[in-house]
């Protein structure tokens, strides 16, 4: 049976809060050795002697959720992991906040560092997640993952 | 002639002026056809590298657009 597709978005940035509330959920699970997070942060980047002030996310929601639970599979598999946790920011984000939060558990470290490479790469080179870079005066320009 | 119900996101969004479109097709085109087909109406989606995905999965350009499949062009991912 297909496991049920998540929501990975959350409206505006990812707090510390519920990174840190995310943290304390598994204390309860005594098979965890190892955690290992990943915060993607937005960058004040300069282009064209503008400064990025923020950037404003939308997405192919129902692609990128399904894009997510197929990466999600493939790092079960392939990873020895207790759990995994992702979300992805949707809508404004201010430079200098989180917008994408990885949380994968294991035994131990080795498999929690591997695991959480590999789903980042995924995660940035698959999900169909779009980015409009807004400068200081509103203008704005489209990002780009290198 | 097929329907297609086109969407699109951000900055191919931008480049259509809409959200989705609906656009009358030949039978058995393929994606790489759409997409000459769609760079003459939309002259500034040349300019960048979008991809095409049909019913939720990213495709080659040889593949076959069937009525009633959910067509999108996606402008370059920004996750992350």
């Amino acid at each position: 049976m297909k496991k049920k597709v998540k929501n990975i978005f959350i409206e505006g940035p990812i707090l510390p809060e519920f990174i840190a509330n995310s943290i304390a959920k598994h204390q309860s699970k005594l098979d965890i050795g190892a955690h290992d997070i990943f915060l993607g942060q937005v960058r004040a980047d300069e282009i064209e002697g503008k400064r990025v002030q923020a950037i404003d996310y939308s997405a192919y929601n129902d692609m990128a959720n399904e894009v997510v639970h197929d990466i999600r599979e493939a790092a079960f598999e392939k990873f020895d992991l207790s759990c995994m946790h992702i979300y992805h920011s949707i809508g404004r984000v201010e430079s200098g906040q989180i917008c994408l939060f990885v949380f994968v558990s294991s035994a131990h470290r080795k498999m929690a560092f591997d695991a959480l490479r590999f789903i980042v790469e995924e995660i940035k080179s698959k999900v169909p997640v779009f980015g409009k870079e807004v400068f200081e005066d509103e203008s704005y320009t489209w990002k780009v993952n290198k | 002639m097929q329907r297609i119900e086109l969407l699109a996101f951000g900055q191919t969004e931008e480049i259509l002026g809409a959200q989705s479109v609906t656009l009358e097709l030949k039978e058995d085109l393929i994606v790489d056809e759409l997409r000459a087909f769609l760079e003459k109406e939309y002259s500034r989606l040349s300019e960048i590298n979008y991809s095409v995905a049909l019913n939720q999965k990213g495709v080659e350009g040889s593949e076959k657009i069937k009525e009633g499949d959910i067509v999108a062009i996606l402008p370059p991912f920004a996750g992350g």
